[in-house]
């Protein structure tokens, strides 16, 4: 054994030694073969023979040294990547003479591959990449997700803990430490901007590496019991911005959702937290109450709403975290909800990885991974006919090559390092490209709508190491097919002059001409997509959503981070809603729990039937409104009426629903006097008063179901808003309504938009469908065009002969004209009938963001032929008519 | 002298083994000891005699050092490492069973 070992070793040394020590290893190869020259020559003197002819005849027997030599260098099996590098050398040589060719080709793949990276990037950043802290490898999410019957209730994802289950779970875990994390929004007394403060247990900044720059972190005993410690910790940032740096700062009060805070420290700028958005503070979790007044989840135990982080220890695996969580987690909810079970989830720390996230993301990025895979083989294709084309150039190179002996595989492999060598280039710059628009894209997202985020879009290894994957597979897509084409080439025929221009392409022209159809189909899928994205947007602006689109201004307060009880809350805002109503220009005012077209709150409802039994479960959306609500939206009472002022003040159990509901549960019966179930008990029943005109929904991912108004009680005006249905300017009306507002309680701060900023906002995901189709159909169209134009040029300029005989003889140039083009755009028309049929599957997977656009609309896919029609027949017209402008004797002199 | 005998593919590194097994040698001597053991019926051409020895290198039945030649030049001598002994009575074995068999085929009785 031990000899099998060290000759391995020797093996290993001498291949070593060939590769690296190449310039000693081909010396001694020298050196040999000389001795050996000499050593026969030396023989031959001994015979007899004078020197000059023993040499002569030496050299006779001994033959060409450079082929011993090339032999004895593959026996050293060092020869491919010798080659390899050989290949390489002599492949940016040749890009070096034919810079145009290289940097179309290079520019082509490169946006193609940057629209991959650019996505890759991005989807990485938010679910894969490890987190900006120390040592973020042994740092681990825990999701830990609650099944069974009894009250579960969650807030920001179903896999969030209860501030119980960290308590257990914490004390008790061995196989890594485990921290908690919220988010909350706080109102600063004097500043109009919240504060985003996230709400953590004392170990997290620690576990995450933090250091404070100025006095210290939250102390264990500031958060372990509800509300004990008004103490935060500001970052870096915030400290910066706010407090200019001021060393003093600690020990500072700060009024937030109206309770005394002290500043106790600052953290390092390194230390920016665990979820996607930077934080202006931390307090602690017992702090919750504050932030969602009247829901004290800190001493709920069924309340999920605090994400677990853990810090694996040494030694310890994944597998080992997940088995003990989940016994601590059953342990922790068994004095509560003993029959619930407990799933742990145990993932790599990332900004975002969260299970739904994962789920319900991983459609939309499938799609757009096609879309953008589709765009790189179009890019392929393109590339590949320039190379088939350039093909024809090198044939004479090639063939000489092959007679004097080089192997197809040797030159296969020398075209293919040169289409690699091409997709590594293109790779860089999409790189580049890449990281440039993804930071541009992320710009455009406002700042204040969900703060400063943190993702990190810098290339790291995993992000190299895509690209350089795609790169190298984009070479070889686009390489294979023209290099295997060139390789198949008759020798006699290529090496004499005519060879080059005779028909024996008729191949490579049915190869281009394929290239060219899938292409135009890829492209055509592209554009077509684009079309009916933007045409579902149009629907969608001019859709009868049953209520105005405009002129509805929607004021919301801060009464949560103020502190406010429902009755606080009820009170100020019907005062506000009956003085604002009263304005000039006002036409009505209301209130609602819900922001329209933005936030849906679904439940299980049931028709009590005649019997007074409970009919089956169904979904519905419910509104919580005041009397007024229906007149300041537009939404038309067709039966029945709507609340009373008595049944609103009084919280009564009534119910208006819509033609929807009317139609699909109560048949062609008076649903007006029955009762509809809201809840699980005979207390939960409401009387339908009214039947109302429908209203639709503009979220993509809105289930359709029913909808149910009933009157808004309790708790819920905390998250109630005031709906202004205003003529006039809406300024003014703003103005007026924030005067209102602040009149009863200065303390509280307004935020007022328009409901067409809602639209857009609820518009949002098909803009940015529609604008990234777009924007990759432009570049397919692009892509396709210059691949046509190409195609057409060089099979015009392989038929000049063709041409011209034909011209001399009399053919008028018009006939000739119609004739070339013909042939360049049959395959446009093969392709684009493909590309329609595809187009029209695809289109089903969008559907959701048509808003009712039929997935085969004439007008979509009409104008995306129209535009592919125009383009392809300038792209064939331009080159076709520039070779019948030339004098025919010249192109027949030519040759 | 009668004409060189076209070498069986697979030969040629036995001849090696065995040349190499009488003592180290650099490749110009290998040839003539080869050619010297079979009475000049064989001569191996340095076109296959460099890559074979390469090749056998390579496979570490055989090592390299660089020595001075009996002409007092600096040659690369060849010699057989263990390895390679036991190659050589690999090789040896399946070249008598080779012999033997295509023997038998051969003496066979012709009607």
């Amino acid at each position: 054994m031990a000899s099998l070992g060290s000759r391995f070793l020797d093996i290993l040394r001498l291949r070593s030694r060939s590769l690296f020590r190449r310039g000693r290893v081909e010396h001694e190869l020298d050196d040999e073969l000389r001795f050996h020259f000499e050593s026969v020559v030396d023989r031959y003197i001994a015979g007899g023979m004078g020197e000059a002819d023993a040499r002569r005849r030496a050299r006779l027997e001994y033959g060409g040294t450079e082929q011993i030599k090339e032999e004895c260098r593959d026996m050293r099996g060092v020869g491919f990547v010798e080659n390899v590098v050989r290949d390489a050398v002599y492949a940016i040589r040749g890009f070096q003479r034919d810079k145009t060719f290289a940097a179309l080709a290079i520019a082509t793949i490169a946006l193609a591959v940057g629209v991959n990276t650019g996505l890759f990037t991005l989807v990485y950043s938010l679910l894969f990449r490890p987190l900006p802290v120390s040592d973020p490898g042994s740092l681990r999410n825990v999701y830990i997700r609650k099944h069974g019957e009894a009250r579960i209730s969650s807030y920001g994802s179903r896999h969030f803990a209860s501030f119980n289950e960290l308590t257990h779970i914490r004390a008790h875990a061995g196989t890594a430490e485990v921290a908690g994390v919220a988010t909350g929004e706080l109102s600063w007394k004097g500043h109009r901007e919240p504060v985003r403060a996230q709400l953590v247990s004392d170990n997290l900044l620690p576990m995450l590496g933090g250091k404070p720059v100025l006095g210290r972190f939250i102390a264990r005993e500031e958060a372990s019991s509800p509300g004990s410690a008004p103490v935060v910790v500001l970052s870096y940032a915030a400290w910066q911005k706010h407090f200019g740096g001021a060393r003093d700062v600690v020990g500072r009060p700060m009024i937030l959702n109206r309770t005394m805070f002290t500043v106790v420290g600052v953290a390092d700028e390194n230390t920016t937290g665990p979820l996607v958005t930077r934080p202006d503070a931390w307090i602690p979790l017992t702090m919750q109450a504050l932030t969602r007044p009247g829901e004290p989840l800190v001493t709920d135990p069924q309340a999920n709403w605090i994400q677990l982080i853990a810090r694996r220890r040494p030694g310890v695996t994944d597998a080992q975290i997940q088995s003990e969580m989940a016994v601590l987690g059953q342990q922790a909810i068994a004095p509560f909800t003993p029959k619930n079970t407990v799933a742990v989830t145990i993932s790599p720390a990332a900004l975002l990885n969260l299970p739904e996230v994962f789920n319900e993301g991983l459609p939309i990025v499938a799609v757009l991974f096609i879309a953008v895979t589709l765009v790189l083989l179009l890019a392929c294709a393109n590339v590949a006919n320039m190379l088939l084309a350039r093909g024809m150039n090198r044939r004479r190179e090639i063939a000489i090559r092959l007679a004097i002996g080089s192997g197809r595989r040797r030159l296969l492999q020398q075209l293919l390092v040169e289409s690699m060598l091409l997709g590594i280039a293109a790779g860089m710059v999409g790189l580049l490209l890449a990281n440039v628009s993804v930071g541009a894209l992320l710009a455009l997202i406002p700042e204040s709508e969900i703060g400063a985020h943190q993702l990190d879009l810098a290339p790291d290894a995993a992000v190299l190491l895509y690209t350089l994957a795609v790169s190298l597979l984009t070479g070889v897509v686009f390489g294979l097919l023209p290099a295997v084409n060139s390789l198949r080439l008759d020798l006699t025929p290529a090496l004499k002059t005519e060879g080059l221009q005779s028909a024996g392409g008729s191949r490579r022209m049915w190869l281009q001409n394929s290239l060219i159809g899938v292409q135009v189909a890829g492209c055509v899928v592209l554009l077509a997509s684009a079309g009916l994205l933007l045409r579902g947007l149009q629907s969608a602006l001019h859709l009868d959503i049953g209520v105005p689109v405009k002129n509805v201004l929607i004021a919301s307060m801060d009464f949560r981070q103020q502190q406010y009880t429902g009755e606080r809350a009820a009170r100020i805002l019907n005062t506000a809603r009956d003085t604002v109503s009263a304005l000039p220009g006002v036409n009505a005012a209301a209130l609602t729990a819900m922001n329209p077209l933005v936030s849906e709150s679904y439940r299980g409802a049931k028709v009590i039937l005649s019997d007074g039994s409970a009919g089956p479960n169904f979904q519905i959306k419910t509104d919580e409104t005041d009397p007024n609500f229906f007149a300041a939206m537009k939404i038309a009472v067709l039966q029945g009426r709507p609340f009373t002022s008595g049944e609103y003040a009084s919280g009564a159990r009534v119910t208006l629903i819509d033609e929807d509901l009317a139609r699909t549960h109560f048949k062609n019966q008076n649903p007006i006097g029955r009762r509809l179930r809201l809840g699980d008990s005979a207390s939960d029943d409401h009387e339908i008063i009214g039947v109302v005109s429908n209203r639709k929904a503009l979220e993509v991912d809105s289930r359709p179901a029913p909808r149910a108004y009933i009157p808004l009680v309790g708790l819920r005006f905390v998250e109630s808003r005031l709906l202004v249905n205003y003529s006039g300017p809406r300024i003014e009306v703003a103005r007026a309504v924030e005067r209102a507002v602040t009149g009863l309680d200065s303390g509280l701060t307004v935020r007022t938009a328009g409901i067409e900023d809602n639209v857009s906002n609820a518009l949002m995901p098909v803009k940015m469908a529609a604008a990234a189709a777009s924007a990759l159909g432009v570049l397919a169209l692009i892509l396709a065009c210059t691949g046509l134009y190409g195609v057409v040029s060089f099979a015009v300029s392989r038929r000049r002969r063709e041409v011209g005989i034909r011209l001399a003889l009399g053919a008028a140039k018009r006939d000739v004209l119609t004739l070339l083009l013909r042939q360049g755009l049959t395959p446009v028309a093969i392709g684009a009938l493909i590309g329609v049929a595809l187009a029209a599957g695809a289109a089903q997977i969008i559907e959701a963001l048509l808003y009712g656009v039929s997935p085969i609309d004439p007008i979509a896919f009409g104008a995306t032929l129209l535009i592919l029609a125009a383009v392809a027949g300038i792209a064939a017209f331009v080159p076709a008519s520039a070779a019948l402008s030339v004098d025919p004797s010249i192109t027949l002199r030519h040759d | 002298m009668p004409g060189p005998i076209d070498l069986l593919q697979g030969t040629l590194d036995l001849l090696i083994l065995k040349a190499l097994a009488l003592g180290p040698m650099h490749g110009f001597g290998v040839s003539i000891r080869i050619q010297q053991l079979s009475r000049d019926a064989l001569q191996v051409q340095q076109g296959s005699l460099y890559p074979a020895l390469h090749r056998l290198e390579q496979q570490g039945w055989i090592a390299s050092d660089w020595g001075i030649s009996e002409n007092n030049r600096k040659a690369k001598f060849y010699s057989l490492t263990k390895a390679g002994r036991r190659q050589l009575d690999v090789e040896r074995e399946n070249w008598r069973k080779l012999a033997a068999a295509i023997g038998l085929v051969l003496g066979a009785s012709e009607a």
